[in-house]
């Protein structure tokens, strides 16, 4: 792909991704601990793959089988960020 | 698979009344929050005609528009996903029957709604080794109208629609070629769509619905206590099923004009394939798929006639038709128009 690709979204880590997943789940920002279970607190399958594509869109190439071993904030975070950091950084555009 | 002389001649199907998600919440069949959430606004219904009746009605319109003598073909595969009729009867000899009625052999073809996709690369390989016969009779069809399965309760990704569809696949001509099929599968996930259901004695043989949720609320819980389900992500899937599609077929997804994808609401549609995939909605047949419902292994087929029919993909066009079945198994076939539909 040469073209730029117009969905490409900012990262989503740190308290932005706090946020991102308490409104994902309908649940207030503070359940969101470090070490909830996200599934626990109500996050879904399809929701889990629309972070994916947010995460991929940004530069953080995660799979499924990355995140569903520990689904917690910190786990998820740690892990967009070692993924970005291994991606080339690329101006994020929109 | 790298298709060569395969082409698809004919094309029908049979989708029966639509009854609207509208009417469906007034009757008490589901809640108006999904309803509105899923963006479907209606589904086939047949009350009366079974899945092989319809299955006839659609390979008679294709056998109509094919061309072809029934002297000409070799096989019959008929895909379903849920029940035809009785144990221990063969609904692809009845749809023989009342179709070709030729002393070949007929096939039933089990795989979800990817039967009838993989249908068309049995028929292609079939066509490369039976130089005698120059065609293979596709049909697909299903009815939920049965006491053991909730259509609209069922599966929170679709609402299970009604229908059949049927192709006529040629060595020797037709609307369109077939370019190439991609699969690829993940084992693994056959646990996912078990749940928690014993595997013997079968489902139906115990009067047990059909309740892919409570499934998904089994592994669900399983999850939340630590145990990580067996799920590989479906758009990660299908794109490897849709990258060897695409390089047995020699072109690139750009070149890609229409997408027939299966009937599932807006979420799911986007969630799990079209995002991940980097597909537009307004490259697929969103327009059609929210109208009828999600009709098993029809489903991508019936939209398949849809883009056709319609002149959405006309000649020069390809067309990616995309599919996956518990298993979790994708299928993505390639096609390239060649015509436009001729007056009727």
């Amino acid at each position: 792909m040469t073209a730029p690709d117009p969905t490409k979204t900012a990262p989503l880590v740190g308290e932005e991704l706090r946020t991102h997943l308490a409104e994902l789940i309908d649940v207030p920002v503070e359940d969101v601990t470090d070490d909830a279970n996200l599934i626990k607190l109500g996050l879904g399958s399809l929701q889990i793959m629309r972070l994916i594509t947010r995460f991929r869109r940004a530069g953080a190439d995660l799979g499924f089988g990355d995140l569903a071993g520990i689904p917690t904030f910190a786990s998820w975070n740690a892990l967009v960020v070692k993924a970005l950091e291994a991606t080339p950084a690329e101006p994020a555009v929109g | 698979m790298r298709a060569e002389s395969v082409y698809l001649s004919g094309i029908g199907s049979y989708v029966p009344d639509l009854v609207t998600t509208e009417q469906a919440v007034a009757n008490g069949w589901y809640d108006e929050a999904t309803r509105q959430a899923s963006g479907l606004e209606s589904v086939a219904i047949s009350d009366t005609l079974s899945a092989p009746e319809m299955a006839v009605k659609a390979a008679e319109v294709a056998l109509r528009r094919s061309g072809h003598a029934p002297e000409d073909f070799g096989a019959l595969v008929h895909a379903s996903a849920y029940h035809q009729g009785p144990d221990g009867w063969s609904p692809q000899h009845y749809i023989l029957q009342n179709t070709l009625r030729q002393p070949i052999t007929a096939m039933e073809l089990r795989q979800g709604c990817q039967g009838m996709l993989t249908g068309l690369a049995l028929a292609a390989h079939r066509l490369a080794y039976e130089p005698e016969k120059s065609a293979v009779l596709l049909t697909a069809a299903d009815n939920y109208s049965a006491p053991l399965v909730n259509r609209w309760t069922t599966s929170r990704l679709s609402i299970f629609g009604d229908g059949a569809a049927a192709v006529t696949v040629s060595r020797e001509r037709g609307f369109a070629r077939l370019l190439s099929v991609g699969t690829h599968s993940a084992p693994g996930m056959e646990a996912l769509h078990r749940g928690s259901e014993p595997i013997f004695p079968p489902a139906v043989t115990v009067g047990r619905e059909m309740d892919f949720e409570a499934r998904v609320r089994f592994w669900m819980e399983e999850w939340a206590a630590g145990n990580t389900p067996p799920m590989a992500h479906p758009g990660e899937v299908m794109q490897k099923a849709l990258d060897i599609a695409l390089k047995d077929a020699g072109i690139t997804l750009d070149e890609i004009t229409r997408v027939c994808h299966p009937s599932a609401t807006l979420d799911a549609l986007r969630d799990q394939f079209l995002d991940p995939l980097g597909l537009e909605l307004e490259r697929g047949i969103w327009d059609h798929t929210k109208k009828v419902g999600h009709i098993a292994a029809a489903d991508v087929f019936i939209g398949l006639e849809y883009v056709w029919r319609s002149g959405q993909a006309g000649p020069g066009d390809k067309v990616l038709i995309f599919t996956g079945s518990p298993g979790f198994e994708a299928g993505c076939a390639i096609v390239e128009i060649l015509s436009d539909p001729e007056g009727e």
